[in-house]
């Protein structure tokens, strides 16, 4: 054992290492950016105005009262009433700007020109101005894009019939809501049962029985730390009592990922870590067990593991619910490593797909089950990560879509099937775009032109509501 | 010496701001980097922090406190910045061990270093922060709590669950799994 006094000595050593001196890159990105940011103003009255008398003050109130009366009316004259027009859409950076214009040229040309597929496509974009993840909605082909939930948000996900989307907000604390597909009649989950001073993060999404899992802890209180499930009461798409699932004491959480269709069992990241840098997130065993508490077992072969992260699920359940898909990482993970496989929940038994690739993502598997998609980072130089179909048998894998800049990245299948819905960008993941691929590999379109980090998408069968 | 440059920042001169983060920035980028333990995130983090500074200076009432304010804004982006792990477009790359300047090195050997770098993965930011506050910057628990707008007890079950972590990586690889009995595998 160490002993105080040596791991003082040793913890600051470690500490003391580091950089020394911040870049003059940093500091020019700061002078620009704050070049363009406006200050929010004083709550608390500026020291000349506390010198005014108290005429001075009531006579400045009154103008104020006056002008900005005068200015409303202005408005309504020149524009009409304001009323329930689309929301404004997100103020990229100045190089967020420039970069659009390169992807619109060097991936596919026209917005949603091509996609002739029906639904919404709901996804999570980081606004680097309030550093927050707000959710947005957009039609496959480009139109109609519109803000649902203007505060930072995680965990996005589609109720079973794709008419409500399930999130969490994370203003000051973790709140799961659930709302309309248009970001209408939001409600907060208050949790009937449960322990106190629990966060809740609703990562493992809806199941066909309307049950919710969520990642569970409390900040004061590892032994509260582990999968909880709100299994729903009423038969109707609301709220249910809460109940534990999994108990993982301490700060390693187990991750809920993703409900088989049949809503009776659950894939889970027993994480190894909280996340290293440089990562997806945390990293960690796939497991499965049923909803009744039944059934766990490891599907991870010994020495590798996955990631877990909302915009590259890393395991996928086959349509009829007998096998699992998933990309591993050989454990520990020092140079992406990994392959694509198939795993028996029932039995265990576990076949890989691939031999040992580079940085497998994401595999996901068709509504038709006849492929799984993944990527990895392709042959060549620069290297960019590629996106690939293959059978669950292992046969017939073909690259579907090799884009130019970093490439392509964590597709998820549109409901029919037809298309692939991938993050990408020409120049680094903080600058992507979201793209439909067509499954047949004869196009790809561009979704959205915002640059920025999409942080998850999803695709609802369900046609947005016009506002 | 800063006094009069928040001051002057706090009414929109951005030349005075400038000043500042030539000032703070080293400092800054200092705590970023042992909190996420990596230099790209750290400078994402220091950058951030200083954007929503300028943005929200107006509303610091003591500039006397500007420092401490400021670290308070650096924690939160880092909070930001570590649940924002995300890295899809580039290689997993290697946590960076730098060789040190100090004294102590014969102590932390290079063992040691990789088994706190493993350790500190299984922290969360906020544990994180608490230690870094604690064992690199060197404030007490009651002035971490302040600077932190965290109550006390918040303070010490962090740093003591952080301690605990990093203590049991040093003395073993506590990364021990057991797998389920039941498991078969390929």
């Amino acid at each position: 054992m160490s002993t105080d006094f040596d791991f003082d000595r040793i913890a600051r050593a470690w500490l003391a290492d580091g950089p020394t001196e911040l870049s003059g890159r940093v500091l020019d990105a700061v002078a620009d950016d704050i070049h363009v940011v406006r200050q929010r103003h004083a709550l608390s009255a500026p020291r000349r105005f506390q010198l005014m008398t108290t005429s001075h003050r009531l006579a400045i109130a009154a103008a104020l009262v006056v002008a900005v009366g005068a200015a409303g009316l202005l408005y309504l004259g020149g524009h009409g009433a304001p009323a329930g027009g689309p929301s404004p859409a997100p103020t990229p950076s100045a190089s967020a700007s420039a970069s659009a214009a390169a992807a619109s040229v060097s991936a596919a040309p026209s917005l949603g020109v091509g996609v002739h597929a029906s639904g919404t496509i709901v996804f999570e974009l980081h606004d680097p101005t309030a550093n927050a993840n707000n959710i947005w909605s957009i039609a496959p082909d480009g139109t109609g894009k519109r803000e649902l939930v203007a505060k930072d948000s995680c965990c996005l996900s589609l109720s079973p019939d794709g008419a409500n989307i399930l999130y969490a907000t994370q203003t000051g604390t973790l709140v799961p809501n659930i709302a309309d597909l248009d970001g209408a009649n939001a409600s907060t989950y208050q949790p009937i049962g449960g322990p106190t001073g629990l966060l809740l993060g609703p990562s493992g999404g809806w199941s066909s029985r309307l049950a919710i899992a969520f990642e569970g802890w409390s900040d004061t209180d590892p032994s509260k730390t582990g999968i909880y499930l709100s299994v729903d009461n009423g038969g109707a798409l609301v709220w249910g009592d809460l109940k534990r699932l999994t108990t993982r004491p301490g700060a390693l959480h187990d991750i809920p990922l993703a409900f088989s269709h049949d809503g009776s069992r659950l894939l889970f990241l027993r994480a190894h870590d909280q996340g290293a840098a440089g990562t997806p997130g945390p990293f960690g065993d796939l497991y499965v067990i049923g909803v009744d508490g039944s059934g766990l077992r490891r599907l991870s072969p010994t020495s590798t593991g996955i990631y877990g992260s909302d915009w590259a699920p890393a395991a996928s359940w086959s349509p009829d619910d007998r096998q699992v898909a998933f990309s591993a990482f050989a454990d520990p993970n020092v140079d992406g490593t990994s392959a694509v496989y198939v795993a028996d929940p029932t039995t265990g038994d576990v076949t890989a797909l691939t031999g040992s690739v580079l940085w497998t993502t994401s595999a996901r598997w068709s509504s038709d089950g006849m492929w799984i998609a993944f990527n990895h980072i392709g042959s060549g130089t620069p290297t960019h990560h590629d996106l690939f179909l293959i059978h669950p048998d292992g046969t017939g894998i073909r690259t579907l879509v090799r884009p130019a800049g970093v490439g392509v990245c964590c597709a998820q299948w549109s409901p029919d099937g037809s298309y692939l819905l991938v993050q990408g960008s020409p120049s680094d993941e903080t600058q992507s775009r979201l793209y439909a691929v067509k499954a047949d590999g004869s196009g790809v379109a561009t979704i959205t032109n915002d640059a920025g980090e999409y942080t998850s998408y999803v695709w609802s069968p369900q046609a947005q509501r016009t506002p | 010496v800063h006094r009069a440059l928040v001051e002057l920042a706090q009414r929109g001169d951005e030349e005075a701001f400038a000043d500042l983060t030539r000032a703070v920035g080293d400092g800054l980028l200092a705590i970023a980097y042992r909190i996420l333990r990596d230099v790209n995130r750290a400078e994402d983090a220091v950058q951030q922090a200083l954007v929503t500074a300028w943005r929200e200076l107006p509303t610091l009432r003591d500039p006397d406190r500007f420092e401490a304010w400021l670290r308070r804004l650096l924690v939160h982006a880092c909070y930001a910045e570590a649940r924002r792990q995300r890295r899809w477009a580039v290689n997993v790359r290697l946590l960076p061990i730098h060789e040190s300047a100090s004294g102590d090195d014969a102590i932390a050997t290079v063992a040691d270093r990789d088994q706190l770098e493993r350790g500190f993965r299984r922290l969360s930011p906020e544990q994180r922060a608490i230690f870094v506050f604690h064992h690199h910057l060197g404030l007490t628990l009651t002035e971490i709590a302040d600077e932190l707008g965290v109550p006390l007890g918040t303070v010490k079950s962090r740093l003591f669950y952080a301690t605990s972590t990093l203590r049991a990586a040093l003395d073993a690889d506590a990364r021990a799994v057991t797998s389920p009995s039941t498991e078969r595998l390929a």
